[in-house]
């Protein structure tokens, strides 16, 4: 799978340095604003799952865990584009 | 096979060379779209394999994680919409797809259009093996309707000049045809590598897919017009070698210069309503796939 995609996107070139440029610049700002967000989620994941541990209330518990494992995906968007061949 | 063209100038030899000449231009017409692009310029065919459609891919490949980004910051902006790891998933999932589909999208328009362009082979022939694009009769019954007219009359300069019209007509209207067939072909090579960025945007979910919508519509309707064209014209020339119109055209008038308008005002009427339709095979066509 992973030969298979490297062999789409892997390390593209369009040949146009702008254009390159243009696209590794977007890519990195855009994956930079989905960290910062995930990282937001992350913190909010953390808070509302200690404060469902002190009440004891299972269900926020979950909720709150799904909260920080979607912050942590976020987090690493670039580690999991990379896994794909999308160097950023 | 070819249809020899002379342009004889006496009244019926008139229309009979603007019969000619149409089915020359219809002939043509028929040659282009019973093949697919890559049998019918192969040249302009590998350039653009080897060449434009890479370089619009990459350009695409380049575009798939800006797209994939974009769409996923549209989904996450609003921290109270709930994009929770599942939906994430589905993003992947959607990338990987999509990078597997894309590699091989060339192939498939490919294979699409030779599979359009054989469609069209077998719209033709009819079930005993027999081609449905019959040209033989069409001057032969055409000129039967048209009456003896001759010496030097009034009838016969008015008729002369609406011959003449009808060599005009035949003309304009061969053109059209073999214009819009030609057309058509040049359209699915611009349209193709141009495809590869708008694929790319299918990445980003659904509130990104529109131009890749709007591009998949846009090659269907370019790719299936041969099809509306083909049938137009092995209708077409059936309506007009049977007289359809001229039938309609009647008038109970035995004056010899009133039935040599009708029967040429049928004629008139025929080729440009065959030449017409043909040319409206793309509008139509957009009404149909919505």
């Amino acid at each position: 799978m992973n030969m298979l995609v490297m062999g789409v996107l892997g390390d593209f070139s369009t040949g146009v340095s702008e254009l390159d440029d243009g696209l590794s610049m977007a890519i990195s700002l855009m994956a930079g604003v989905v960290a910062f967000l995930g990282v937001y989620k992350l913190v909010i994941g953390v808070k509302n799952w200690s404060d469902a541990n002190e009440e004891m209330d299972q269900a926020r518990k979950s909720q709150g865990l799904n909260t920080i494992v979607s912050g942590v995906i976020m987090i690493s968007v670039a580690a999991i584009l990379a896994i794909f061949g999308i160097t950023i | 096979m070819g249809v020899m063209c002379s342009i004889d100038l006496s009244l019926t030899g008139l229309l009979k060379s603007a019969l000619e000449l149409w089915m020359v231009f219809v002939e043509s017409a028929w040659s282009l779209i019973s093949k697919s692009p890559s049998t019918l310029a192969s040249d302009a065919w590998i350039l653009l394999r080897d060449n434009i459609w890479v370089f619009f891919k990459q350009v695409g490949s380049g575009l798939i994680p800006v797209c994939f980004l974009a769409g996923w910051l549209q989904e996450s902006w609003d921290l109270k919409n709930d994009f929770d790891w599942q939906k994430m998933m589905l993003m992947f999932g959607r990338i990987l797809v999509i990078e597997a589909v894309y590699s091989q999208t060339f192939t498939i328009i490919s294979t699409f259009l030779t599979g359009v362009a054989s469609t069209v082979s077998a719209l033709s022939t009819g079930n005993d093996g027999e081609s449905l694009f019959d040209l033989t009769t069409l001057k032969e019954n055409t000129v039967a309707t048209l009456p003896d007219v001759s010496g030097f009359s009034w009838a016969a300069i008015v008729g002369w000049l609406l011959a003449l019209l009808s060599f005009i007509v035949a003309l304009v209207s061969g053109i059209m045809i073999f214009y819009t067939v030609v057309a058509r072909c040049f359209k699915i090579f611009v349209l193709i590598p141009i495809g590869a960025l708008p694929l790319a945007t299918i990445a980003g979910g659904k509130n990104m897919t529109r131009s890749a919508v709007a591009w998949l519509k846009e090659f269907l309707i370019c790719s299936c017009e041969v099809l509306v064209i083909a049938v137009s014209l092995v209708i077409g020339v059936k309506f007009v070698s049977s007289g359809f119109i001229s039938n309609a055209l009647t008038t109970s008038s035995e004056d010899e210069f009133t039935q040599m308008i009708f029967a040429m005002l049928s004629v008139v009427f025929s080729l440009g309503i065959v030449a017409a339709f043909v040319k409206q095979a793309d509008s139509f066509l957009r009404k149909v796939i919505v």
